[in-house]
């Protein structure tokens, strides 16, 4: 009961926070948009369609085939292509500008439960500091999940007004990115540990993210192939050590578009459970540093 | 049954920027029995809160033994029997006296029945009975310092520890501390108290340790403390002698 208390109060206080508000606020206001500001279902343009699936998917990848047949996506539009932008759209709050402001929102929070004037009358309780450190992890991740979980239920729900089409996958999708968001929490949850301070957590969160996206896509560039043995086998040890990040995130927009052509969906670089056990064993190892450290310091 | 047993506990801390360690507490021993009122004193820095935090295992002494009722302190079990009162602590601020104490007393695990005929029973002892639904973020200093109190006794400890309750109070929020403790202390309760207000610690406690820089000094009743004196001019005299005394160890070159 007490540890389901602490994660409890974690969760509570973070939406007492003028932060998560603002979370909240914007996931409001983008159901509104959705709700009342779009007239999707009038809208039959497959140059639009063709935009809005590049724009969102693979902005980045030149290499994409312009000779796609138009006409196979003019064949699904307009309802295939409205499911798909509003799952994206949705998606691209939460991940990864939305995951980061999540994150920013635990893990303030964090950084200010760990600080010595709370510790003090929490852990003179009969509360093991592993049970305590464990409790607010899941307190943050439950206010994650219920935030992006009904965001994403009231997205799917306003598909299906819109639409008719029922889309479970767009909730798949969201578990999918609430392990990315459960792997960087624990990463900013160390990092806060150790130095008791939000913009260390943060900054090498980030860091950490755009180096697991970099050694995810580093493959495709000339410059890896031109490396030597040695160089190459250091990077790709690297990217198998740490969290598939980039790739979890692919697989959840493969989730949502599972109706586009293959060719203009970024790849994965690893298989499925390969990615999904690496990820899963790093996030443990992380938990387990950080509640190693955290058992054995001083307070 | 000792309440607490302190046996020769020392503990040092890291040097921030040089190699080698600040001794906080050397080999203090002490013990509280049940129903003692027992003072802590000391000058800033002389390591009361460090003995304190190695009590409730917030840090961890570098060598000798406490314990709690026989238990070793390091056992999360023997935290059940304490309440705490920390110097210097942030409660949450978005929840109401009431609903704060019920975090608490989930934190024991006492039974929901148990909990809220408690609650009501501190928030009427601690004087907050009548603002338990305002926000703690509302509260004043004293009022927040009452209903630390109160939350170090929802769980009925066998032993208070209380560090430095007075901090920041005006005279009337020290009154009522006052009033407070002696209501406990007729109750029967064991307190391990520290403070700087040694006139009102004169009259609470039944005993006192004094510590100056890491080493106990003197402990005793309050009697044979004060012998002739006020406990505050047998304080001065007490840490003044020894200063005097590691100045001159200094002066040969000794550690004092």
């Amino acid at each position: 009961m007490k540890y389901v208390s602490i994660a409890w109060s974690t969760a509570g206080e973070a939406w007492s926070r003028k932060t998560a508000l603002v979370l909240a606020a914007l996931a409001v206001v983008v159901l509104l948009f959705y709700a009342f500001g779009m007239e999707v279902t009038n809208s039959d343009d497959p140059d639009m369609v063709y935009f809005l699936v590049l724009g969102v998917v693979n902005p980045l990848d030149e290499t994409f085939d312009s000779e796609l047949p138009a006409a196979s996506i003019q064949r699904r539009v307009p309802r295939d292509a409205v499911v798909f932008f509003s799952a994206a759209y949705a998606l691209g709050l939460l991940n990864p500008l939305g995951v980061f402001f999540a994150l920013f929102v635990v893990i303030t929070l964090f950084s200010a439960a760990l600080k010595k004037q709370r510790l003090y009358w929490v852990l003179a309780k009969p509360v093991h500091r592993v049970g305590f450190l464990l409790s607010m992890y899941a307190g943050g991740l439950l206010l994650v999940l219920l935030t992006s979980m009904g965001f994403l239920g009231a997205m799917a729900a306003l598909i299906f007004w819109k639409t008719g089409v029922f889309f479970p996958e767009l909730l798949v999708s969201g578990l999918l990115v609430m392990f990315n968001f459960a792997i960087l929490l624990a990463f900013a949850m160390l990092i806060v540990v150790w130095t008791r301070s939000t913009g260390p957590g943060l900054m090498l969160t980030g860091l950490m993210y755009l180096s697991v996206s970099f050694l995810q896509a580093l493959p495709g560039f000339g410059y890896y192939q031109n490396l030597p043995a040695w160089s190459r086998l250091l990077v790709d040890g690297a990217y198998h050590i740490l969290p598939k990040l980039s790739d979890l995130e692919v697989l959840a927009q493969r989730h949502i578009s599972g109706f586009l052509p293959a060719q203009i969906l970024p790849q994965l670089r690893s298989g499925q459970s390969a990615l999904f056990a690496t990820s899963a064993a790093f996030l443990i190892a992380i938990l387990a540093i950080g509640a190693w450290e955290f058992q054995r310091r001083d307070i | 049954m000792n309440v607490l047993d302190i046996q020769q506990v020392s503990k040092s801390y890291h040097k921030s920027s040089k190699k080698g360690r600040i001794p906080a507490l050397f080999e203090v021993s002490f013990e509280v029995g049940p129903g003692q009122v027992f003072g802590l004193l000391g000058p800033n820095g002389a390591g009361k809160t460090t003995l304190i935090k190695c009590v409730l295992d917030l840090i961890r002494a570098d060598r000798g033994r406490i314990s709690l009722q026989g238990v070793p302190s390091t056992t999360v079990y023997c935290r059940c029997w304490v309440g705490y009162l920390p110097e210097d602590y942030v409660l949450l601020e978005y929840l109401n006296a009431e609903q704060f104490l019920h975090v608490v007393g989930q934190l024991f695990e006492v039974p929901l029945r148990e909990r809220r005929r408690r609650i009501q029973k501190l928030l009427d002892q601690v004087g907050l009975a009548q603002r338990k639904t305002t926000k703690i973020k509302a509260y004043s200093k004293g009022m927040r310092q009452r209903l630390g109190v109160a939350q170090a006794l929802i769980n009925n400890p066998k032993l208070l520890i209380l560090d430095e309750p007075n901090e920041g109070l005006d005279p009337l929020g020290r009154a009522d501390m006052k009033a407070l403790l002696l209501d406990l202390k007729q109750q029967g309760a064991t307190v391990l108290i520290s403070s700087h207000v040694l006139a009102e610690l004169e009259h609470i406690c039944d005993r006192a340790a004094i510590l100056n820089e890491g080493k106990l000094l003197k402990e005793g009743t309050i009697e044979a403390l004060t012998r002739d004196q006020s406990l505050e001019a047998s304080f001065i005299e007490l840490i003044q002698s020894a200063r005097a005394q590691n100045r001159a160890l200094a002066q040969e070159g000794q550690t004092p």
